[in-house]
């Protein structure tokens, strides 16, 4: 493909736009947009463990020694992809065919609703005598623990896949992937850390941490659609 | 003159100019198609900078063997799709023609205004899978392998796009072959020249 003709002045005034977007590329979140891939999942992969390997092997769950293994590793497994999809959605670059919203619906919500709901069910981890019921703390108050901590845990990760998102048109913009992953890994860390296996603080302390992850992923949109997302200057405005 | 490739290499290694000259060589073509699509002067101009943006971050796995055009279109084309979710809406036919009324574009047969309007509007009327291909394709030049890189699909996908488009088209532009051939290449000369 090659020029035919000279560009026109609009062109030329777009390109200069460009270029003034190219100069704000230069700081660190730019940069971090634009490492090689291979750096992109390296660090998005080391950072995604440090709350499951934290947990793991120092803030075990105390019934860990004496958890049936087969539920614990299978639902471990479980999280493991889910988080690994959201990873792989949430790091494709612009320039590969985007994914469709139903097939990334349809890739995400299986995986990831698969594992919060099977680690809510009580035949995932209540078969065991040194489980803890329903924990030592109130219902709220070990609920309020887990929900928060779970929270706090999968934040890091989410803004760090929202830095490093290529295709985003907004400095810092929570895809439905990049939400999905750090919902994962707040969800993965108390099911490495919590012992208590009562239904309810499940549902409540656990799986209740879609809420607060939907409603920041939509809240993040609509403040950016409200915005709006067009940064070029409108040509009647240029100076 | 360097290829596309080699000014994505050099761009690469730091020479800035590369990218201005990759810039004049695609936002042209990318700046029609959005203006086309988008309707608002400020989200096609927006579509371009956007495209060249990612790009410019993707410029780091830009390997060996790797083509820049199907590049910079799938980028384009992801956008596009990603405004149209955004808004909610697919794109909508304009009332008034954009550039029937410009002289350099209607020189020439005086049927150019009428021919070009009722080609727009059968291809806005195609299915979206058909009509990207199309306007890849048939309006932007792209060979079907490009085409198949630029949305994801494989080359045969592809084709039977293509010919359920086209058959589609001729349907709606009277049924014959080469008054459809025809009338496609005079949108294609009026989408290259306005």
């Amino acid at each position: 493909m090659t020029p035919t003709r000279p560009p026109s002045p609009e062109l030329q005034a777009l390109f200069l736009d460009f270029e003034r977007e190219l100069d704000r590329e230069k700081g660190l979140v730019g940069q971090m947009k634009a490492l090689p891939s291979g750096a992109r999942w390296a660090s998005a992969l080391a950072f995604a463990l440090v709350v499951p390997g934290y947990a793991l092997f120092f803030a075990p769950r105390p019934d860990l020694a004496t958890h049936p293994a087969l539920p614990f590793l299978g639902l471990t497994l479980l999280f493991g992809m889910a988080l690994w999809v959201a990873l792989w959605l949430a790091l494709r670059s612009p320039e590969r065919p985007a994914i469709s919203g139903a097939r990334l619906g349809s890739w995400l919500a299986p995986s990831a609703l698969l594992a919060l709901l099977v680690a809510a069910l009580p035949e995932a981890s209540a078969t065991h005598a040194a489980a803890a019921g329903g924990g030592a703390l109130g219902f709220w108050s070990s609920a309020l623990s887990c929900f928060t901590s779970g929270l706090a845990w999968g934040l890091p990760i989410a803004a760090l896949l929202a830095v490093l998102d290529r295709a985003s048109t907004a400095p810092f913009e929570l895809s439905l992937p990049s939400a999905s992953a750090g919902l994962l890994v707040g969800a993965l860390g108390l099911h490495l850390h919590c012992p208590i296996v009562d239904p309810a603080h499940l549902f409540a302390g656990h799986t209740g941490l879609l809420l607060p992850w939907i409603a920041l992923a939509v809240l993040l949109r609509r403040r950016w659609r409200r915005k709006g997302t067009s940064r070029a200057l409108p040509l009647y405005e240029r100076p | 003159m360097l290829t596309d490739e080699e000014l994505m290499r050099a761009y690469v290694a730091g020479d800035r100019m590369a990218f201005r000259e990759l810039f004049e060589r695609y936002a042209p073509a990318l700046l029609r198609m959005a203006r086309r699509d988008l309707r608002q002067p400020e989200d096609a101009h927006d579509l371009v900078q956007q495209t060249f943006l990612q790009l410019h971050r993707a410029r780091a796995d830009f390997r060996e063997g790797a083509r820049v055009r199907p590049w910079v279109f799938t980028i384009a084309m992801n956008l596009k799709r990603q405004y149209f979710r955004t808004k909610g809406r697919r794109p909508e036919a304009p009332l008034v023609l954009e550039g029937a009324d410009d002289p350099k574009a209607t020189t020439g047969d005086p049927e150019t205004p009428l021919i070009v309007s009722s080609v727009r509007r059968a291809v806005e009327e195609l299915p979206a899978a058909q009509r990207e291909v199309i306007e890849l394709h048939w309006f932007e030049d792209l060979p079907f392998a490009e085409v198949a890189e630029v949305l994801g699909a494989s080359q045969s996908a592809v084709k039977v796009r293509a010919h359920r488009g086209y058959q589609r088209l001729k349907a709606r532009l009277g049924g014959d072959s080469d008054v459809t051939d025809a009338s496609l290449r005079v949108y294609a000369n009026w989408r290259s020249e306005s």
